[in-house]
């Protein structure tokens, strides 16, 4: 399923308004072993991002979940960004769904690695509402 | 009341032999979160079985799974739409994407199998050290949206349960199974295909249904990297309710590649909220945009 309203971004402003620039932090703390799951062949754990803007659209799919969202650059200027996230039957367990992800296209947060090969892809562990609600996927 | 007292004892008493020890670390961080799991299920476990006329407990419902890396026990939106579906301690959160960090799967010369994995015949083991190789590339269930086969789907989602068969639904994250389970006393299918979930029968041992499935199609795997089996898979699972949970349990028989029968991870299924939902579609869109082989199994 895609949802794909006639949502469009605009440049007005929001609290979330202003330069956004994606954080790039090292982990460098000592190992644990431990299992683990991830896309790490596509997303660099050791660089984590925060972007904020608006989704626009949302493939509702297995085994994951795509949105993509509108973020403002440092000029100003709207950057599409993809994110990919945990799969729908994960997320539904909390009684999460395509429209809550979008919110009527408010402003969120979003949390997580950055793609490999895309400087605007990125993994979506956590995301940050404009109304303070939060959504945590979880490490992954 | 008091066998329910001692055992929430026991779990609490359990929780701070765990987290004494443990707080310095993520292992102990996971400890914590385990520990209250286990008070969970313990709290649903003691609760009275429902039981169909006859006496029979009932499986039927919804059902999550107790999964150890996905979830907790009931993820939900509390009022105000706040949802922790796991780590939800941000110390402990960030603990594990520090582990998470420094134990990637990048297979160069095979990566190495996490945690349960099957005991294989030497002339077996070739084949699956093989297979690890290039795990991205081989693993049947994972980038294909295949079937994952038994018991590697694991338990179901929906239980629907009549005298004479139980019919098993699955919301797997590659599509919607199903499986009938005959009760009636019949032998297996001789008649069958071979399929990726099998030919099933089932009968009652007390309060355990216990579950044989034989006729298999031998491309599947047991579980993630490289596990495979042949043709004469037998798979036996054992479904107990006790209160509000189910004890799922899954043994794999194998003779021709396996050195001993393998026992799956078990789980522990809580109910689910709402009806079972149909998945959604399956669309791989992962391996074009791989850069290493870092192994990436599916969530069951």
């Amino acid at each position: 399923m895609v949802l794909n309203p006639s949502f469009r971004p605009t440049n007005k402003a929001t609290p979330f308004a202003g330069a956004l620039i994606p954080v790039v932090c090292l982990l460098a703390v000592a190992a644990v072993a431990s299992a683990h799951h991830g896309v790490d062949g596509e997303f660099d754990r050791g660089k984590a991002v925060t972007i904020t803007g608006t989704i626009s659209n949302v493939d509702w799919i297995n085994p994951h979940i795509y949105f993509t969202i509108y973020v403002k650059d440092a000029a100003g200027k709207l950057v599409k960004w993809q994110c990919e996230t945990v799969p729908t039957a994960y997320a539904r367990r909390a009684g999460f769904n395509a429209r809550k992800l979008m919110d009527g296209g408010t402003p969120v947060s979003v949390t997580g690695f950055l793609g490999r090969t895309d400087p605007h892809f990125m993994w979506a562990n956590k995301l940050v509402y404009s109304d303070g609600h939060t959504v945590n996927f979880g490490v992954h | 009341m008091n066998s329910m007292k001692s055992r929430l004892v026991r779990a609490s008493a359990l929780t701070w032999l765990l987290v004494i020890p443990g707080l310095a670390g993520a292992q102990g961080d996971r400890a914590i979160m385990m520990a209250a799991r286990q008070r969970q299920a313990a709290q649903l476990e003691a609760r009275i079985t429902p039981r169909l006329p006859g006496g029979l407990p009932d499986l039927s419902g919804s059902w999550n799974s107790q999964d150890k890396i996905w979830s907790d026990l009931n993820p939900s939106a509390d009022a105000k739409g706040n949802i922790c579906y796991t780590d939800c301690d941000p110390v402990a959160a960030a603990a594990k994407a520090t582990a998470a960090l420094n134990n990637l799967d990048r297979t160069v010369a095979g990566a190495t199998p996490h945690g349960n994995f099957p005991d294989y015949r030497p002339e077996a083991r070739a084949r699956v050290a093989a297979l690890q190789k290039d795990l991205n590339g081989t693993d049947p269930y994972l980038h294909n949206c295949a079937n994952p086969g038994l018991p590697r789907i694991g338990p179901p989602s929906y239980i629907a349960q009549t005298p004479r068969a139980v019919v098993f639904l699955y919301d797997n994250v590659n599509g919607n199974y199903w499986r009938i389970v005959s009760l009636d006393g019949r032998p297996h299918n001789a008649d069958a295909d071979p399929s990726p979930l099998g030919d099933s029968v089932g009968h009652w041992e007390g309060d355990t249904l216990v579950v044989e499935t034989v006729n298999f199609t031998p491309d599947t795997w047991l579980t993630d990297y490289g596990a495979i089996h042949t043709a004469d898979l037998r798979v036996v699972e054992r479904f107990t309710r006790k209160g509000d949970a189910i004890i799922y349990q899954a043994m794999a028989y194998d003779p021709a590649v396996l050195a001993k029968p393998w026992q799956a991870t078990g789980h522990i299924l809580t109910p689910a909220p709402g009806k079972l939902q149909p998945a959604a579609e399956c669309i791989e869109k992962d391996m074009s945009k791989m850069v290493n082989e870092a192994y990436h199994p599916n969530p069951p």
